[in-house]
């Protein structure tokens, strides 16, 4: 399923919310709308599932135009997670699951399956948490259960609205790996609003930056982060190259194509590597905080199990910095 | 750890020691006449009076020396059975010490609510669930109400009221009945839909809790008073009004009244309830493909249910006070007792009015808790609503 946006605009009393947004989302992308806070993300997010009506321009969902297709129908095959995740308290967890679901009118049986399997997929065993109720559960559960209540009629499209924005930086971080691996065999479009940069460039195939309304610029994060534009500039902050390490792989600097792990993304990077040494699949950031304390202009790169691969230099890490390696 | 102090036994014993230590009853010749004031500790005579109050330290010293737990509540259960089985032993004691008279008769005086009241707060501190609260109430009554069988509980002033009047206060209780629950039928028939109405649009919404309010500022005599007018002009213009019974006095008007009084709780809280739903909730419902129809059904309603629920109960027990007021206009009801009472200066025929009223509250009262529990989703929170 494809995105666009095209020519949209929105006026709230006197304040031009969006000002002529044109922007496509390819299949199984994952887009990060990001910006300071009254920017526009949210109304942009919300013209997709017709939650806010364009004044002018129009939205499109695999070339179809939203505002033909009937508001409730176009809902219920888009997934929505909100910040307050907006569980319903009256129901239980495995009802708020189903809830989509019994909108469209499955069967008993088949919902049933859906929502164990949904809250499996989420972490939540369905035999611990679909008959708990939503007051009772953390700000982690409950927004897993957002997840999962999101995409039970398996929509192939989600729009998540700072979905990890009320829960501590531990729990955001757990819940962004996890959305990850979802996201990586799911494959939906996803459309995600945040306004936290990190999250952002962890997360997103591409990063839309909005300012005032309108579309400031929209690149690959790797890219963004070496956008000359001064409110770009600005916005992603002065520690921008250290974010753009943080991207990038050792094993990517040495041209060795190393994925960053799971770990890495925890800040895991010493696990195991000798003194002097690095991991390939930690990230650079972590090879230069490395190189830093040690006091070092090179480190040892070794692959996951141990075995050398070969040698990361200051040098690289300044080629990698200035984006001269493909990200 | 050391439990907080419980002062509740403590406060039974002075209720108790009250109806042992003031008049408990008074006996008299007949109606009218004062009659010879006797305390319970005089009407026990001394070996059961010290019984008794030995029993009680018993009890008290036993409740500090056991931990919190099913054992002490079921001693305050216990003790609460025994303090009314004790309250319907002493009236029949005071019966059997009546001289003579054209109409003997045991009045309750001061002391007498002593007991019942240690008794009430005893069984509601003991906690019991569900249905052991069902046997508790068997085993205190069926007792009290054997001891009072057989002519024995006859010279009780209330029973004698009561039997001079049988039919009359039969017919009476119904009325009564009848009156509140349609009063509260009506009342939510309204003032739900106004509620809901109130809560959609502005426009509607302050107009409408004005008028609520207003009424409320009402006294329920001047309601009545300015109800009579109109209505009495009503059914003198429209025979078919009058042929429906709709007359100046007697059940329209008081219903009128009643209804009115009864719309504000269930309005008001229709209107909290539907917008203590949180904005986030609504969001997520239309952001699933909620219709506005199935939000309301599925997401607003169940989750104002506990506030619209918990107005119903207010307005329901009172317009079973309420209700006692409209006697004066002529619809009927318990408060034929009391006014007659009032007006014949008779505290025992005032009481016949007074103690179904207090039990149709309190029974009116539990039954909204009853189905409070039954209907509202365990997920919500209750905190800030009784249940």
């Amino acid at each position: 399923m494809t995105l666009e946006w095209q020519n949209a605009c929105k006026t709230f009393t006197d304040k031009k919310a969006v000002d002529n947004l044109s922007l496509e989302v390819s299949e199984g992308e994952l887009l990060v709308l990001i910006g300071p806070s009254g920017c526009g993300k949210t109304t942009s997010l919300k013209m997709i599932n017709r939650l806010v009506q364009p004044d002018s321009g129009a939205v499109f969902v695999n070339g179809r135009d939203v505002s033909e297709v009937p508001a409730t129908e176009l809902r219920r095959h888009i997934g929505y997670v909100i910040q307050q995740v907006g569980l319903f308290p009256h129901m239980s967890v495995a009802d708020n699951v189903a809830a989509v679901p019994r909108l469209l009118k499955w069967e008993k049986d088949r919902i049933d399956d859906r929502v164990k399997e949904l809250l499996n997929l989420v972490g939540l065993p369905a035999d611990e948490f679909a008959d708990a109720w939503p007051s009772r559960l953390s700000g982690g559960e409950a927004q897993r259960v957002g997840v999962a209540r999101a995409l039970a009629a398996d929509p192939p499209i989600l729009l998540m609205d700072e979905p990890f924005g009320a829960v501590d930086p531990l729990t955001r971080e757990v819940l962004q790996r996890e959305f990850l691996r979802i996201q990586s065999t799911l494959g939906k479009t996803v459309v995600f609003v945040t306004h936290d940069l990190d999250e952002a460039i962890r997360l997103g195939d591409r990063i839309a930056v909005m300012n005032e309304g309108r579309l400031a610029a929209v690149a690959a994060p790797g890219e963004l982060l070496l956008n000359a534009d001064p409110f770009i500039r600005d916005f992603t902050g002065e520690d921008r190259a250290l974010r753009r390490l943080a991207r990038l792989s050792v094993g990517a600097a040495i041209g060795e194509a190393t994925p960053i792990t799971a770990a890495g993304f925890s800040g895991g990077g010493e696990s195991g590597a000798p003194a002097g040494s690095v991991r390939t699949d930690a990230t650079l950031k972590e090879a230069l905080s490395m190189m830093l304390e040690a006091g070092e202009t090179s480190l040892e790169a070794v692959s996951p199990a141990g075995r050398r691969i070969g040698k990361l230099t200051m040098e690289d890490l300044l080629e990698s910095a200035a984006g001269t390696e493909a990200s | 750890m050391r439990e907080r102090f419980d002062v509740v036994p403590l406060a039974a014993l002075f209720l108790g020691a009250a109806s042992f230590l003031m008049p408990f009853a008074a006996l008299k010749e007949n109606r009218v006449v004062d009659g010879l004031l006797l305390n319970g500790f005089q009407l026990a005579g001394p070996l059961y009076g010290t019984v008794a109050v030995l029993t009680a330290f018993g009890v008290l010293t036993g409740v500090f020396l056991m931990k919190n737990g099913s054992r002490r509540r079921l001693l305050y259960a216990a003790a609460g059975v025994v303090c009314f089985w004790l309250t319907a032993a002493l009236l029949v004691r005071a019966g059997m010490m009546l001289t003579g008279g054209a109409a003997p008769r045991v009045s309750p005086a001061i002391g007498f609510w002593g007991l019942p009241a240690a008794s009430y707060v005893l069984i509601d501190h003991s906690k019991k669930g569900r249905w052991r609260m069902w046997i508790l109430l068997v085993v205190m009554l069926l007792p009290a109400a054997l001891l009072l069988a057989g002519g024995r509980g006859e010279a009780i002033s209330v029973f004698r009221e009561w039997s001079a009047r049988k039919g009359r206060f039969f017919d009476e209780l119904i009325v009564h009945i009848r009156l509140f629950g349609m009063a509260v039928i009506s009342a939510a028939v309204l003032g739900i839909p106004l509620g809901i109405l109130a809560s959609r649009d502005k426009r509607i919404g302050e107009p409408v809790t004005a008028f609520v309010d207003a009424v409320q500022t009402i006294p329920s005599m001047a309601l009545f008073g300015l109800l009579m007018a109109p209505l009495a002009a009503l059914s003198r213009t429209f025979p078919l009004l009058r042929a429906m019974g709709i007359r100046g006095i007697g059940a329209a008007p008081a219903l009128i009244a009643l209804t009115l009084y009864a719309l504000l709780p269930i309005v008001r809280n229709t209107v909290a309830g539907l917008a203590s739903v949180p904005l986030s909730a609504i969001d997520a419902g239309l952001g699933l493909g909620m219709s506005q129809r199935q939000l309301f059904y599925r997401v607003e309603w169940p989750m104002a249910l506990p506030h619209v629920l918990t107005g119903l109960r207010t307005a329901s027990v009172q317009a079973v006070g309420n209700t006692a007021v409209a006697a004066l206009i002529g619809a009927g009801g318990l408060g034929i007792m009391i006014f007659q009472g009032l007006g014949q200066a008779a505290p025992d025929l005032i009481l016949l009015g007074v103690i179904p009223l207090i039990l149709i509250a309190v029974a009116v009262d539990r039954s909204w808790g009853f189905m409070i529990r039954r209907w509202v989703s365990p997920g919500l929170d209750m905190k800030g609503l009784s249940a």
